[in-house]
């Protein structure tokens, strides 16, 4: 069963005599329970593909389903509905409230909820410990680093336990050792939970845990490879090949 | 947690975050509602009284505050609302509906409202004591008054107040439902950036701008005419449309020439003054032509009250020349003067005299009063206004004229033209030799006043009666109150002439008032438009966080960028103020040729120093924001 279904979507920048197209009619279909990796050289359109699909832009063409209705057409109650049961999104650049504590940023969903607060506790513990933050909850997003910032953003986001998980670089300012945690993580709730992810990311090993990865050229689909029953290490070799042949700005390629 | 505990929460850490925001509303309301009280206390409405226009100005000052009060209010929710856009953002997703995050900006709106308001009220109740205490003192009244709570200014502040709560709600309103969350999570970063300059266009609206001031400054010298409100309505669109297009476009260019004669190689300084004012000159152009035109209204208006208050004293005395006058009333005068004596009142009095004779001043430039029939002068001989004690120039050969307004010229000079006086038998032509500024005799009737030498005068009184004067001169001022009492208990009602002390009171009193509206408005222009300036920059600052943490890592250090961030300020302040004021200088000018003869040098310098002094604290507030933001970002 499809959870998302791309359509036709383009999306362009610009005014009036100079428009600047982004995505150039995209068709992608995600099917629940995968780990889609998107991948492609940098101003390829990820990050723009990536809020598109999740509801937080809008495209200028092209029909986005998700779980069988279109959004652009949901009610407004409904669509925040999805967004709070099933929905969350880890920003590229962390997007914390200043003004909350590390502890309250990541309780910031579960406010909206029923959850009595002995359980929203208990949440709060099990997603900080597994991702290494538990100490940082009563300091400022001005005062942790980059990395905590982006591990504390995705804490918010799979606090709740989403169904589906936008992921923009999640890894981009962890080290390798906090990377393949959070990795690990994002793995294990898609294995387990059965929940459908979607991750933006320039890091071969990171796509390497994914199911399927697509690549990104110019705002149009280039290819994409499925993992099958490969091993991680035999994936990240085919990713690795797809890459090269892709070049792009041999940012990506180390 | 629920929607109000959420409300609860955020507006606990906004209240740290944003005090600038509550406090700007806070003193919105306390500026309003002191002027609202002052509108409707009993002292001042009786001032107001005193004469239709003052009550006009009244009225009109109400309506430019409460302007003023509703530009600001929106713009810093405006303000507000972009640097919350990220949390409103975050809310919707995590899932709260629009109308949920719209209930929650309202709710915190009407809890932020009802607060400032109570606050604003409160502090204006303590504050509006000084405030009529300041005013019963510019118009030297007896400094007795006392203050009550007033209801309809408390119910006229909530009124005006709940209104801008609720157009303020639907602000945020649109910000919720128009934009996307992308637009939220991107409008706290995003620069309104203007496209590089050097198109034929600007250069055209650059001409423009200038031309249009030159020509407001250039017409707003001739606009004394029949079509005076044409004119001037002419010459207010062509100062403001010309600051616009100066703001968007001449000055964008002239940068953009400095620039290019550099060709790249741009001092450190300049990389972030220069080129950051270029980039937002466009998009900072209506708030600056916005701040030019109130500074220059400000200082217009201030500078003429204060002109016009400054010399009461002067103007009072060149109308009336005399604490008190007697005319053909001999026995007023001498019991006055046992009356005085009696009193232990010291005085001087001295004897006048006069010829009345018809007119003919069809041959003044100034004849404005020549339509009336029957026109009259007070010829007096230039050696007895001297004995008097009156200075003025020799007279030999022709006449002086005694006009206090001589200084508007809004006519022109009448020296060198003749007048007619005409005698029982004959007609005399006199030419005007000189014309004082004053009078010679206290009069409440039109006659023109000249003096003549000696000789012209005996030919004159020859054909025609005299009419003797008793003159009256206090020794101290301190007697003045004593010494009127004893005046109006001497002389009849309806014998009674208007004092000179009397004159002086009612003046202070008008202008006294008028000072102090003008002063009162100008402070609430310039808080305004000095908090506009601040939290346009503050979110410049905020923007250019990323810049500064870039420069501060390549090991520029602190100092150096403040240097750059100085004189860009200098720049972003300097520049509405300077214009402001040339405007204002302009103002003052135009309205001194028609309004009023009075020194205005000394009295408007003193307001333009005193009105940059303060703009100068907003600036000097602004630069260490820069400095704190600089600080923080590593
Ligand atoms: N708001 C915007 N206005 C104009 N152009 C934009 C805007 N956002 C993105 N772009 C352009 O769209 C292109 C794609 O941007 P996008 O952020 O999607 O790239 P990306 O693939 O995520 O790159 P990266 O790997 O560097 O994050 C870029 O060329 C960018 O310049
Ligand atoms: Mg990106």
């Amino acid at each position: 069963m499809n959870i998302l279904e791309a359509k036709q979507v383009r999306k362009s920048f610009g005014s009036r005599n100079q428009v600047y197209q982004v995505l150039k009619g995209i068709d992608l279909n995600v099917r629940a329970g995968e780990f889609v990796g998107i991948m492609g050289p940098s101003g390829a359109g990820k990050t723009t593909l990536l809020n598109v699909l999740a509801s937080i832009d809008r495209p200028t063409e092209g029909v986005i389903e998700i779980g069988g209705s279109d959004i652009a057409r949901m009610k407004d109650r409904d669509l925040s509905n999805f967004r709070r049961e099933k929905l969350g999104f880890i920003f590229q650049d962390y997007n914390l409230l200043d003004t909350l504590t590390v502890k309250e940023n990541i309780l910031l969903p579960l406010s909206l909820g029923k959850q009595n607060r002995m359980e929203s506790e208990r949440m709060f513990v099990d997603i900080a410990k597994a991702l290494g933050i538990t100490e940082l909850s009563d300091k400022y997003p001005n005062e942790i680093s980059g990395g905590q910032k982006q591990r504390t953003s995705a804490a918010r986001a799979l606090i709740n336990n989403p169904s589906l998980v936008f992921a923009d670089e999640p890894t981009g300012a962890l080290d390798s050792k906090s990377a393949s945690s959070l990795l690990g993580n994002l793995e294990g709730i898609n294995r387990e939970r059965n929940v459908t992810i979607m991750m933006v990311t320039h890091d071969p090993v990171a796509s390497s845990y994914c199911s399927r990865v697509v690549f990104l050229k110019d705002g149009q689909l280039y290819t994409e490879l499925y993992r099958g029953d490969k091993e991680r290490k035999d994936f990240f070799g085919d990713i690795m090949s797809v890459q090269s042949a892709l070049g792009g700005d041999g940012y990506d390629t180390v | 947690m629920t929607l109000f505990d959420l409300v609860r929460r955020s507006m606990r850490k906004n209240i740290k975050h944003y005090y600038l925001y509550f406090f700007s509303f806070i003193f919105s309301v306390m500026l309003y509602f002191v002027f609202a009280t002052l509108q409707h206390d009993e002292s001042v409405i009786k001032g107001a009284e005193l004469s239709l226009r003052l009550d006009q100005s009244f009225k009109v000052a109400a309506y430019l505050l409460l302007a003023i009060v509703a530009v600001f209010v929106l713009y810093a929710n405006s303000i507000f609302l972009k640097r919350r856009s990220n949390e409103i953002g975050i809310y919707q997703l995590i899932g709260l509906t629009r109308g949920g995050v719209a209930r929650m900006l309202m709710i915190e709106n009407m809890l932020l409202g009802i607060g400032a308001l109570l606050v604003g009220i409160a502090t204006g109740i303590v504050v509006s004591r000084g405030f009529l205490l300041l005013l019963v003192k510019l118009m030297g009244k007896e400094a007795f008054i006392e203050l009550s709570i007033s209801i309809p200014a408390i119910m006229q502040t909530a009124i005006v107040f709940i209104i801008l709560v609720a157009v303020t709600s639907l602000q945020s309103l649109r910000v919720v439902y128009k934009s996307t969350l992308i637009d939220l999570f991107t409008a706290r970063r995003t620069t309104e950036l203007s496209k590089q300059p050097g198109k034929i266009s600007q250069l055209l609206f650059g001409v423009l701008g200038i031309v249009l001031i030159v020509f407001g400054y250039w017409y707003s010298g001739r606009m004394v005419n029949s079509y005076f409100i044409l004119n001037a309505f002419i010459v207010l669109a062509a100062t403001i449309f010309g600051t616009f297009f100066f703001f968007r476009a001449t000055v964008g260019w002239l940068l953009h020439l400095w620039r290019k004669r550099k060709d790249g190689h741009l001092a450190f300084r300049d990389t972030l003054s220069t080129a950051a004012i270029m980039h937002r000159m466009k998009s900072n152009a209506r708030s600056l032509t916005l701040i030019t035109t109130l500074s220059a209204m400000t200082l217009g208006m201030i500078g003429v009250a204060y002109s016009l208050y400054y010399s009461v004293e002067n103007s009072t005395r060149g109308m009336f020349p005399y604490d008190f006058a007697f005319q053909n009333q001999a026995e007023f005068a001498s019991s006055f003067e046992k009356e005085l004596t009696a009193a232990g009142i010291s005085f001087e009095q001295k004897e006048l005299a006069s010829v009345e004779l018809p007119v003919d001043v069809a041959k003044l430039p100034s004849q404005a009063s020549a339509y009336w029939a029957d026109l009259k002068a007070s010829v007096f001989s230039n050696d007895s206004l001297e004995q008097a004690g009156m200075t003025i120039v020799d007279p030999t050969g022709g006449a002086v004229l005694f006009d206090s307004f001589a200084n508007s010229d809004m006519f022109g000079s009448n020296v060198g033209y003749d007048v007619t006086l005409k005698m029982p038998n004959n007609e005399l032509d006199i030419t005007i030799k000189e014309v004082e500024e004053k009078l010679a005799m206290n009069t409440d009737t039109s006659f023109y006043q000249l003096a003549v030498d000696r000789t012209t005068y005996e030919k004159l009184a020859s054909g025609a009666q005299e009419v003797p004067y008793l003159v009256f001169t206090l020794g101290q001022e301190e007697d003045s109150k004593e010494a009127t009492a004893i005046y109006k208990k001497v002389v009849p009602e309806k014998e009674q002439r208007v004092v000179y002390y009397d004159m002086l009171a009612q003046q202070f009193e008008a202008n006294g008032l008028m000072v102090f509206i003008t002063g009162f408005l100008g402070l609430v222009f310039l808080l305004t438009t000095g908090s506009i300036l601040y939290f346009r920059q503050m979110t410049e600052a905020e923007q250019e966080r990323q810049t500064f943490r870039t420069l501060r890592q390549l090991g520029f250090s602190i100092p150096d960028m403040m240097n750059s961030i100085i004189w860009k300020q200098l720049f972003i302040f300097g520049l509405p103020l300077a214009i402001g004021i040339l405007h204002g200088i302009f103002a003052i000018k135009s309205a001194s040729s028609f309004l009023f003869s009075a020194s205005i040098l000394l009295p408007a310098t003193v307001a333009f120093i005193v009105y940059a002094a303060i703009y100068a604290i907003f600036a000097a507030f602004t630069i260490g924001y820069y400095r704190k933001i600089m600080k923080d970002v590593l």
